[in-house]
């Protein structure tokens, strides 16, 4: 006897709406990027996929909402590729948060995963293959070049 | 509440069968049967569900301390069944139809809480058995049995009722008669102490030597097989009943089981049967064993375990598989042990003094090398807490398999050492994890060599 835990968890995965990534476009839209309403529901889907596929479950809010706000202001995003490139940026964090053996916590990691993203020009190769420690390195290399903060000139 | 439904209703019911519900896990097997039977309906089940898969959403999110919104599956798939099983040990205390009536009245995160509580009770509980469990043990070699009671107080230091309140955290090895695999977490490890502690009172109305002499029957190093010690001495009991013998002395010869085999394969099944149990209560009467428990338990092993295997037996005339043949250990080896001479009182009260106003375990050490003859002294000297308890671990690495086997044998008046207990002193019972620790042949070579010093100096 056990639990069928997809449709256990499926009930309160239900209540992430594709409203709610749409209140996203309030932020994303000062950065020329807005999602529609059947981008959002596919980003949702794209989302179950991801964590089929990398062995997660994910209860409540979720974190696609977290991703939009992370990088939206990238200057590397395009409208074009917007949705696409935010489904991709969500297999990547699932695959390296299982990657970091759960040290990493949803914040850190996507502010890692922007970093790199913007020192690979945009790029996603890097994000779909490297590994947590080669991601911590990257992050560190980055900080001794860039040692101060933008706001500390402000 | 059950009573106020209509008998229409109750009528499309079928019966909710209490045997078929899983102990481990009763929450879903719960559900599963009372929708079949139409005592919860497919809409009620989904809100439980609902309630539960919000409670674990909570749960996740305290887990990761509101730092992740995702896990890997297996945590998930541990927090869900947490909470479901703290909620299936609340609806437990009734009947199913009591526990379906508890699914509607009350919320999933009350019965959850109230769930865990009873977990924690049943903690304490367990608790309490294993300190009678540890009054209880039995003087014996084996090795599961000894690692076994050595682990289980991990569970208490490790059980976690809020996130994995249905796993067993150690290792139990040792095998018990009777079995609490259908359980689990707490429940498990309560029914477990509870079953080994029987067990335990059972072996007690024997020697250790007679023990020792009937499982060197099964075989010479029975001390490494996973053998229920229990078992194989209730068996002889019957054994030496059946065949008019001395039950306390297990004691079966060759010709008493040709003779058994002779009156026992006419017998059609139901009579065997009826002879088997009739020699149990005899065992019972013999030793003195108090209606309750252990006389049920008793009762149930032969009636379940025994009786089948000697109803086997008998037809391929292997009765010497049930009622072993008991043998003496061979090979034993001869050590006489001689301690030094032992210091006068003042001398080792200055010594102790001197001792206590080194810095380092090495000075220590040295000292004792150059000053102490004696291991009862050194015994003495572990008393008087002139060690850290760091310490004792690099002391003992210093000391041969004899010495250690000398020291473990000191003073005679205690317990001989299968395990820690309450009383024993805190040096003795590292010395014990010392050893355990040493590896599976040191260990028994300092052991036979302890055996071989408590035989010939009569301890």
């Amino acid at each position: 006897m056990s639990w069928n835990l997809d449709r256990v968890a499926s009930q309160a995965l239900l209540r992430q709406s594709t409203d709610e990534i749409l209140r996203c476009n309030e932020i994303s839209v000062r950065y020329g990027l807005a999602l529609t309403q059947e981008q959002a529901l596919e980003l949702l889907e794209s989302r179950d996929t991801s964590l089929r596929r990398t062995g997660r479950v994910e209860f409540g809010a979720g974190v696609v909402d977290q991703l939009i706000v992370e990088f939206c202001d990238s200057p590397y995003l395009i409208q074009e590729e917007y949705a696409d490139t935010l489904q991709q940026l969500l297999e990547c964090f699932y695959y390296l948060k299982g990657e970091s053996m759960e040290a990493a916590c949803d914040e850190e990691l996507l502010h890692l995963m922007r970093v790199v993203y913007d020192v690979e020009g945009g790029a996603l190769d890097a994000l779909h293959t490297c590994d947590w420690d080669t991601l911590r390195r990257m992050e560190k290399e980055q900080e001794s070049i860039w040692p101060e903060q933008e706001g500390d000139y402000d | 509440m059950i009573e106020k439904e209509t008998g229409a209703k109750l009528a499309g019911r079928g019966k909710l069968r209490r045997e078929l519900l899983d102990e481990a896990c009763y929450l879903p097997s719960l559900l599963e049967q009372a929708v079949e039977t139409a005592w919860l309906s497919r809409e009620e089940r989904s809100r439980v569900e609902w309630e539960l898969a919000e409670t674990a959403a909570a749960q996740v999110i305290r887990y990761t301390k509101g730092e992740s919104s995702s896990v890997p599956i297996e945590i998930a798939q541990g927090i869900l069944y947490s909470i479901s099983y703290c909620v299936g040990l609340e609806l437990k205390k009734g009947s199913p139809e009591e526990g379906v009536e508890q699914l509607r009245l009350r919320s999933v995160r009350m019965l959850w809480k109230a769930g865990k509580e009873t977990a924690r009770k049943k903690m304490r509980q367990a608790s309490l058995l294993l300190g009678a469990v540890q009054q209880s043990l039995l003087d014996t070699g084996h090795r599961a049995y000894q690692d076994t009671i050595y682990e289980i107080p991990k569970f208490f230091q490790a059980y976690d009722v809020e996130f994995a309140a249905q796993e067993v955290p150690c290792t139990i090895d040792y095998q018990l008669s009777r079995h609490a695999f259908a359980f689990a977490g707490v429940e498990f490890i309560y029914r477990y102490l509870s079953n080994l502690l029987l067990e335990n009172r059972f072996c007690q109305f024997f020697s250790a030597r007679a023990l020792d002499r009937a499982l060197r029957g099964v075989s010479a190093e029975y001390e490494e097989l996973l053998v229920n010690l229990y078992e194989q001495d209730l068996s002889n009991a019957l054994g030496c009943v059946l065949a008019r013998r001395e039950v306390r002395a297990l004691e079966v010869s060759r010709e008493d089981l040709d003779r058994l085999q002779r009156r026992l394969e006419p017998l059609p099944e139901p009579a065997l049967r009826a002879v088997l149990l009739r020699g149990e209560e005899l065992v019972e009467e013999e030793l003195g064993v108090p209606q309750g428990e252990i006389s049920g338990y008793m009762r149930s092993t032969v009636a379940d375990s025994i009786a089948v295997r000697v109803e086997q037996a008998v037809r391929t005339g292997t009765l010497d598989q049930v009622f072993v043949i008991p043998a003496d250990r061979s090979h034993a080896p001869v050590v006489r042990f001689q301690d030094g001479a032992a210091m006068e009182d003042e001398l080792f009260r200055s010594f102790v003094r001197e001792m206590g106003d080194c810095r380092f375990l090495s000075d220590k050490i040295a000292m004792i090398r150059r000053k102490l003859s004696s291991l009862r002294d050194l015994a003495d000297l572990m008393e008087a807490e002139v060690f850290a308890e760091w310490e004792w671990e690099p002391l003992f690495t210093e000391l041969g398999d004899t010495e250690l086997a000398a020291l473990l044998s000191q003073p005679a008046d205690w317990e001989v050492p299968t395990a820690e207990t309450q009383e024993q002193p805190a040096w003795m019972c590292a010395l014990k994890r010392y050893l355990r620790g040493a590896g599976r042949h040191r260990e028994g070579r300092i052991r036979e060599i302890y055996s071989a010093i408590c035989g010939n100096d009569g301890g």
